[in-house]
């Protein structure tokens, strides 16, 4: 039997690529998703779809500034009706892998999230990278929403938290990571977008406790909250020193969060490491600076520094309620059997927080100071 | 020439056929029962079936060139022997049939959710009947090919796993209070090693058996060290919560792997993952086909290979359509699978001592 290996692999290949055929999908037979806004408007709730146009370049459009885009809202008193509805208008069988942006208003952000995320951990088609991102903007907004490029509106969303990711500007993580947190009981923080002058623009976070959207904080009051929770966060300060203003690059280089458990009572001991690179300076002359105003200007980044992340953990125990900043999980590792008995949502602002900072201050190595 | 395997084939053959369904569902196992100290559950059983793995090649190398039917023969009998046959026969049927309907639900489930079932099942086993067909010695080089590239692709995943992974999710590492715990999760990582007995029709040349037998006790524990890292690497990915929710957790962990290069990195397990369990249901395909053979000596092997086929997939379609039909064979296999890889091969060796059958390693 088989003696003739040309047979064995004639019954073979097909047998093989057989497999896939009932799955197989021509990409011009599809509307290709490129973002999905998730609004809700009293008892209803609706899917906005942003459908990229896949046209060749230099075909169609008319050049730059025409929407390219199409949308396409269907609405119900569910999440399933309301995919219902946006089904019954397509054209062509919608395609969620190609979505890179999911968009929720504040509205359905309010009581939906969670639901919602199990909805999309279930469906397979969609990326279960993509990103995911809070509005108080309308969902008709970003269907005006228009580029030099064309490119749909859920791509430069995704692009723009990408870029300030590179930049060590946010805390941003994946969904599978809010999933995770849900379940977990935990508090945290979601990107919130808006526009500025029709541009996207990375507003701040939209914060959650128990799987319920309670607050917001602006992108100007979230450096401290990124030295606590991003993982390689970046910023630059510009503050008195050396006679005029000294700008410098701060870059977090360790973080150490000591928890303790004592009597009933939590504590934890936040030691910040920061890694200053002075830039430049105001007014004409260039560096009287030395070692000891260098000293000085330390002191009062470290200063600096030290209130924001205070302001931060102070935002997130009596404002918020909510342990977005993941103190909790310090606590967990250090003392499990204790953290299993407490309920950490009520101890959370109770607990005492203690913060240190260091900042190991250098000039640019591009600069002589001597020189100077 | 008798056929017989090589000390490297001893270890893709364990490898592939240990680890061929059960990396994927294993994290869920451990995040459910024994949470972030679930490695030490996963290496104390690994431990155990180890010296049972050691045991088999004792017995194989006691017996140069002859499977378990054979040499049972001489340890038990005529009569036991294919009364033993016939178990394993049966036994590795059951197997066949749990792989093979849960490697159509993974495909189904994370790949190709318009395809019916059945067309997946009858590829696979034109497949796995056509290497089958070929007998021990191609078999154990089929997986020696296929398990090379196995690992080397888990090990460069399992790294960007670290790499990219939140290492708070699998801490604490112990907790002194969850020892029992630690110790009752055992009895759900049994399944996980079974596949050991699979050595039973592996002849063995009989030369350094000592050292074939090391190689083998090794090997389960690598296999050991092997879902320790897929576990951890999975929780560090998905958090420990989600990962309880999914039945397969390696397969969400890898989507969540951020690579600008490759940016469905779940493509790996499609191409050599999928190749790795297709060479873990070969291993016991074959073993049901060598069984069946010595139970049915008159029809050529053709026709028991596709005989054998044929039963897996009207089985597979049966189980398909019953509720509750993994947990029918998980329940099975949790009996069958340790009285195969345990018990019988243990009450061999020590009656094979008692008659003085079994020499001193060589």
């Amino acid at each position: 039997m088989f003696k003739n290996r040309g047979k064995l692999i004639l019954l073979l290949v097909p047998a093989l690529l057989l497999t896939g055929c009932w799955d197989s999908q021509d990409v011009s037979d599809l509307n290709l998703g490129a973002m999905v806004i998730l609004d809700r408007q009293g008892d209803e709730l609706s899917f906005t779809v942003e459908i990229a146009k896949i046209t060749p370049p230099g075909e169609g459009g008319g050049g730059g500034g025409g929407t390219k885009q199409t949308y396409l809202t269907g609405a119900g008193a569910n999440f399933a009706e309301a995919r219902d509805a946006l089904d019954m208008q397509m054209d062509k069988p919608l395609f969620l892998g190609t979505v890179r942006t999911l968009v929720i208003t504040e509205r359905a952000a309010a009581g939906d999230l969670a639901e919602y995320l199990f909805r999309l951990r279930e469906n397979q088609e969609y990326r279960q990278k993509v990103n995911i991102t809070i509005t108080a903007e309308e969902p008709e907004a970003f269907e005006g929403f228009e580029n030099e490029s064309d490119e749909p509106a859920g791509y430069v969303i995704d692009d723009t938290i990408q870029t300030a990711t590179e930049l060590g500007h946010t805390c941003a993580v994946t969904t599978e990571k809010y999933v995770n947190d849900i379940l977990a009981g935990r508090g945290f923080v979601v990107q919130n977008i808006g526009f500025d002058d029709k541009q996207i623009k990375l507003n701040g976070y939209s914060v959650f406790r128990d799987a319920k959207l309670v607050g917001f904080i602006p992108i100007e009051e979230s450096r401290g909250l990124t030295y606590i929770s991003g993982r390689r966060p970046v910023w630059v300060y510009r503050l008195p020193g050396a006679g005029g203003f000294v700008t410098a690059e701060v870059e977090l280089a360790s973080r150490d969060v000591k928890p303790s458990y004592r009597d009933g009572k939590v504590k934890f001991e936040v030691k910040l490491a920061f890694r200053a690179t002075i830039q430049y300076k105001s007014g004409t002359s260039l560096f009287p600076l030395n070692e000891k105003n260098i000293k000085e200007y330390s002191d009062s980044l470290r200063r600096v520094l030290k209130s924001e992340v205070d302001a931060a953990i102070q935002l997130s125990q009596r404002q918020f309620r909510s342990d977005y900043m993941s103190f909790g999980e310090a606590l967990r590792i250090a003392y499990p059997d204790e953290f299993e008995k407490m309920d950490w949502a009520a101890e959370y602002p109770k607990a005492e927080i203690e913060t240190e900072m260091s900042v190991d201050c250098a000039v640019s190595d591009k600069l002589d100071i001597e020189a100077s | 020439m008798k056929a017989s395997v090589t000390d490297r084939q001893v270890f893709f053959v364990l490898f592939l056929t240990l680890t061929a369904y059960t990396v994927i569902s294993i994290p869920k196992v451990i995040a459910q029962k024994t949470g972030s100290g679930g490695w030490t559950t996963i290496l104390f059983t690994s431990l155990v079936f180890a010296a049972f793995a050691w045991v088999i090649v004792r017995l194989n190398s006691a017996f140069p060139g002859k499977m378990l039917f054979d040499y049972s023969r001489r340890i038990v009998g005529k009569a036991a022997a294919y009364v033993l046959a016939a178990y394993f026969a049966l036994y590795f049927l059951l197997v066949a049939v749990h792989l093979n309907m849960q490697l159509t639900a993974v495909l189904r489930a994370e790949f190709y959710p318009k395809t019916p079932q059945w067309v997946m099942l009858v590829a696979t086993l034109l497949v796995i009947g056509s290497v089958a067909y070929r007998g021990v010695t191609n078999v154990g080089r089929f997986f020696e090919v296929i398990g090379s590239v196995f690992v080397l692709t888990a090990v460069a995943t399992h790294l960007i796993m670290f790499l990219q992974g939140q290492p708070n999710e699998v801490l604490p590492l112990f907790r002194a209070s969850q020892i029992p715990e630690y110790l009752l999760g055992t009895k759900d990582v049994v399944i996980a090693f079974l596949g050991i007995e699979l050595l039973t029709v592996f002849p063995l040349s009989g030369r350094k058996s000592g050292r074939t037998a090391a190689a083998a006790f090794l090997t389960v524990l690598f296999v050991g060290v092997f879902y320790v890292v897929v576990v951890e690497s999975c929780i560090m990915m998905l958090g420990m919560q989600s990962t309880k929710n999914y039945s397969y957790a390696l397969i969400e962990a890898i989507k969540q792997i951020d690579n600008p290069i490759l940016e469905r990195f779940d493509i790996l397990f499609l191409t050599v993952g999928f190749a790795a369990l297709v060479a873990g249901i070969c291993g016991v395909y074959l073993a049901l086909v060598e069984y069946a053979t010595r139970l049915f000596k008159k029809p050529p092997r053709i026709a028991v290979v596709a005989g054998a086929g044929a039963a897996i997939v009207a089985l597979s379609v049966a189980g398909q359509s019953m509720k509750n039909s993994t947990d029918l064979f998980e329940s099975a296999l949790l009996i069958a699978g340790p009285v195969s890889a345990l018990l019988i091969p243990g009450a061999l060796l020590l009656t094979a001592k008692v008659r003085g059958l079994v020499q001193k390693p060589r």
